[in-house]
C-alpha cells in the first residue's frame, strides 16, 4: 500500500513568511491584512477555503464607532462586554477589541462590503440581548458571515502574495525552544505529508461543536486548533466556558441544532404551557443573554417539564414580520422544513454553539510562544464566561487583523526559519504510517474513527452539557480515558484514496480526544457556577474570581487554578 | 433502494450501485454518510454547515442540482435514485467539485 510519503525520509517542503491555519473571518483576516503589509502569506484549510468553518452561518456583527448608534460609545460597549464575561473577560482583550473594530470595518468597507440599508439608506442597526445600545449590523440581507467571507476572499486574490491550500489539514505545530519553526500538515488530495516552515504561525480553526451529539456548528468544528495548541504547549484558559445556543431547532432531525436567533422577542413555554422566564427572570423575561435563558431551558427539559423530544416551545407569532425582515435565511429554512410561525410554536432546546475558552493570548493575539498566534474562536479571553450576540465575527476580523500586522512586521525583521525540530516531526509522521499500515477495518466495523467520534459525543452531551456535577464530570473524563485507551486498535479504511474520511477523522478524534478532556478537566476544576458554567453541585458564584488553565506538560494535561484580583486577570 | 453514484476516474470511473437495505436517514448527506460507513468507505463526498448556507454540499440528484443536506431522499422512486457531481465545477473526486 502506497503510505504517506515518510519512508522516503524526504518532505515535500513549503516556506512562507506567515503560516494561516484555518480560513473563516479569523483565518482570512490574518491572511489578508498580514499580505497588505507585505508579507508573504500561506492559508490552508482541510476543507474549502472559506466555505468550511462557522463563519458562513453567522448572521449579524456588532460594530462600533459610526457604524454603530450615535449614543453608543466605545465606554458602553466594553462595560456590556465585561458585564457579560463575568469576571473572565481579560480587559486588554476588551479594550483592545473596542479599539480596533471601528478601523478594521472601514477596511472592509473599503473593500467592497455592502452592510444592509434600510428604505430611507440608513444602516440597518438592531438591538441584542446584552448590548446596551442597537449595534449590530448586517450584510447580504442577513448572511453576514457570507458577505464577510466573499469581501475578504475578493480582497485575498488581488493579493499576489496570498497563497491558498485547501484539502490540507494541520497535523502538528512544530515548536522548538518556545519558538515556532513550522507546521506538519497533511495534503487530503494527493495523501502525502508535507512540511510547512513560517516565521510566524497564526491558529484560526474555529471551534468545537462536534463534541456534542446537537451542535449549531458545521463538520469541520473538530476542536483541532485547541489540541494542537495543547500539544505545542500553549496554555488554554476558560475551556468549561461552552456557550450552548438555548433555541435550536429539536425536530426534523436532520435540522437538528439550527438555531433560531430571535429569541430576545419570542417566548419560551414549557410542556406546561407556562412562560417559564416569568419565574426565571421576571423582569427581563426572554430578552436576557444566551447564558441565562440557556440555563432556563436546559433546568425545565431536566425537571421533565418538556415535549416528548425533550424541547421547550418558542413562539414567536406575534413577530413574524420582525423574524423575515431580520432574519430571513431562518425564516425561509423553517418553511422548507414546513414550520409556519405565524401558526404554531418551534420546538427548541440548547445545542453546543461557541467555545469562550481557548489559547491565552496577549494584546497582539500572540500565545507564550514567540510568534505562535491564536485568534478567532480559538482563542479565548475575550468573552469570559458569556459571549453577547455578534460578538464573535468582529473578534475573529479584529483580532485577525491584529495577529496579521505583527506578524508581517515581525517578517520584515527575521532573516531566517527557526530550526525544525525534524526528531519530533518524524515521530509523528511514522505514528500515521503505523496506524495505516495496520489495514482496513470491514466497513461497517466500529474500529473506525466515526465510532470514537459517536462515543466522544455521547459522552459530552451526556455529561458536560449546559447543567453539570462532579460525578458526570469524573464519569466524562474515565470514559474519555477509556476511548483514548481503544484507539490503539482504530483502523483506517479507504486509504489512500482521495478524499475519503477516514483518515482525516483519524486526526480530527485525537483532537477531539484532547479537548474533550481538556473541557472536562477544567469544568471539574472550577467548582462554582459562572455564565455558561453551571455546576448543580456548586450553584452559587464563589466570591473569589478563578481562572483555570490547562496546559500538557510532559505528556500530562495540567489544571491550574489562579486567584485573580476582581476587574483583572494577570 | 438502489443509489446509483457517478464515481471519479481515482475511484474507477463510471456509475457504481449500491443496494442500500438500512435506514438510510432523511436527506442525501445522511445517506452518503451511511454508504461510506457501512458500503465503502473511499466514497468522497463535502458538506459543511448543513442548513443550506455554505453551498458546498450541492450535486446532482437524480439530474437535477440540489443541496444536498437540505435534500430529501424521495419516498417513491420510480427507478434507482441517482447521485452525480455538479457538472461545470472542477471535480476534485467523486462527489466533490471546486
Ligand atoms: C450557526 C451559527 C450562527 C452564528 N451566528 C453568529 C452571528 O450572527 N454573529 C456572530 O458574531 N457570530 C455568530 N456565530 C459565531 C461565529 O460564526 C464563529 O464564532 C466565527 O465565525 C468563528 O470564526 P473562525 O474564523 O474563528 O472559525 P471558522 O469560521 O469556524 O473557520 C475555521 C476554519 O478552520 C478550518 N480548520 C479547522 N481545523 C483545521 C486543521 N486542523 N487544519 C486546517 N484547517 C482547519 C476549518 O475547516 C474552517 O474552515 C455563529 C456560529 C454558528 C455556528
Ligand atoms: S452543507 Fe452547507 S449548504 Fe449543505
Amino acid at each position: 500500500m502506497a503510505i504517506c510519503n515518510g519512508r522516503s525520509g524526504q518532505l515535500e517542503t513549503v516556506d512562507a513568511d506567515i503560516l494561516v491555519v484555518g480560513s473563516g473571518a479569523a483565518g482570512l483576516s490574518a491572511a489578508v491584512h498580514a499580505a497588505m503589509a507585505g508579507a508573504n502569506v500561506l492559508v490552508i484549510d482541510k476543507g474549502i477555503i472559506g466555505k468550511s468553518g462557522s463563519t458562513v452561518s453567522a448572521v449579524q456583527s456588532a460594530a462600533a464607532g459610526k457604524w454603530s448608534t450615535a449614543q453608543d460609545s466605545l465606554e458602553a460597549y466594553c462595560r456590556d462586554l465585561l458585564a457579560s464575561g463575568k469576571g473572565l473577560s481579560d480587559p486588554q482583550l476588551v479594550h483592545t477589541f473596542v479599539d480596533h473594530l471601528e478601523r478594521v470595518l472601514d477596511q472592509l468597507i473599503a473593500w467592497g462590503l455592502q452592510l444592509d440599508r434600510d428604505a430611507s439608506g440608513e444602516i440597518v442597526r438592531t438591538e441584542a440581548a446584552g448590548h446596551a445600545f442597537a449595534r449590530s449590523i448586517s450584510a447580504a440581507g442577513g448572511n453576514t458571515g457570507r458577505a464577510l467571507l466573499k469581501t475578504l476572499i475578493r480582497q485575498a486574490n488581488r493579493l499576489p502574495k496570498l497563497g491558498k491550500m485547501p484539502f490540507t489539514a494541520c497535523v502538528q505545530l512544530l515548536v522548538r525552544q518556545q519558538q515556532i519553526s513550522g507546521a506538519l500538515v497533511y495534503d487530503l488530495l494527493h495523501n502525502r505529508f508535507r512540511l510547512i516552515r513560517c516565521k510566524s504561525l497564526i491558529l484560526a480553526t474555529g471551534g468545537i461543536g462536534q463534541l456534542y451529539h446537537v451542535t449549531t456548528n458545521p463538520q469541520q468544528a473538530t476542536a483541532d486548533g485547541f489540541a494542537l495548541a495543547l500539544r505545542a504547549g500553549v496554555r488554554l484558559i476558560d475551556m468549561e466556558q461552552v456557550q450552548f445556543y438555548p433555541t435550536s431547532l429539536v425536530v426534523p432531525h436532520h435540522a437538528k441544532g439550527f438555531c433560531l436567533s430571535f429569541y430576545h422577542f419570542a417566548k419560551v413555554y414549557n410542556a406546561r404551557a407556562e412562560r417559564i422566564m416569568q419565574r426565571y427572570d421576571p423582569v427581563r423575561l426572554e430578552n436576557v443573554p444566551r447564558d441565562a435563558i440557556c440555563y432556563a431551558i436546559a433546568k425545565e427539559i431536566r425537571e421533565g417539564r418538556c415535549t416528548p423530544q425533550r424541547g421547550l416551545l418558542l413562539d414567536v407569532s406575534e413577530h413574524v414580520q420582525r423574524v423575515r425582515t431580520w432574519f430571513p435565511h431562518e425564516y425561509k429554512f423553517l418553511r422548507q422544513l414546513g414550520i409556519r410561525l405565524e401558526a404554531e410554536p418551534v420546538e427548541i432546546a440548547p445545542a453546543a454553539h461557541f467555545m469562550m475558552g481557548g489559547a491565552r493570548i496577549n494584546r497582539a493575539a500572540m500565545t507564550h510562544i514567540e510568534q505562535l498566534y491564536a485568534v478567532g474562536e480559538t482563542a479565548g479571553g475575550l468573552h469570559g464566561a458569556n459571549r453577547l450576540a455578534n460578538n464573535a465575527l468582529p473578534e475573529c476580523l479584529v483580532f485577525g487583523a491584529i495577529a496579521g500586522e505583527s506578524a508581517a512586521r515581525y517578517a520584515r525583521t527575521a532573516s531566517h526559519f527557526n530550526d525544525v525540530d525534524g526528531e519530533m516531526l518524524w515521530a509523528t509522521v511514522h505514528r500515521y504510517e503505523a496506524i495505516v499500515s495496520r489495514g482496513a477495518a470491514a466497513p461497517e466495523q466500529a474500529l473506525r474513527p466515526f465510532h470514537w467520534k459517536q462515543q466522544i459525543q455521547r459522552t459530552m452531551t451526556e455529561h458536560v452539557s449546559v447543567l453539570r456535577d462532579e460525578s458526570g464530570l469524573r464519569a466524562a473524563e474515565q470514559h474519555l480515558r477509556d476511548l483514548s485507551e481503544q484507539w490503539a486498535e482504530v483502523r483506517v479504511s479507504g486509504f489512500p484514496h482521495r478524499l475519503a474520511k477516514d483518515f482525516l477523522e483519524m486526526l480530527e478524534v485525537e483532537n477531539m480526544l484532547l479537548t474533550a478532556r481538556a473541557i472536562a478537566a477544567a469544568a471539574r476544576a472550577r467548582e462554582e457556577t459562572r455564565g455558561a458554567h453551571v455546576r448543580l453541585d456548586h450553584p452559587d458564584s464563589s466570591p473569589q474570581l478563578v481562572r483555570v488553565e490547562v496546559q500538557q506538560v510532559e505528556g500530562r494535561l495540567e489544571v491550574r487554578r489562579q486567584l485573580q484580583a476582581e476587574g483583572g486577570n494577570r | 433502494m438502489k443509489v446509483v453514484i457517478r464515481r471519479s476516474a481515482d475511484k474507477g470511473g463510471g456509475e457504481q450501485t449500491f443496494e442500500i437495505a438500512d435506514a438510510p436517514g432523511e436527506t442525501i448527506v445522511e445517506l452518503l454518510e451511511l454508504i461510506r460507513r457501512q458500503h465503502d468507505p473511499s466514497l468522497a463526498f463535502y458538506y459543511s454547515c448543513r442548513n443550506g448556507l455554505c453551498g458546498t454540499c450541492m450535486m446532482l440528484v437524480n439530474g437535477k442540482p440540489a443541496l444536498a443536506c437540505l435534500q430529501k431522499i424521495p419516498s417513491r422512486l420510480d427507478g434507482p435514485l441517482t447521485i452525480e457531481p455538479l457538472p461545470g465545477k472542477q471535480l476534485v473526486s467523486d462527489l466533490v467539485v471546486l
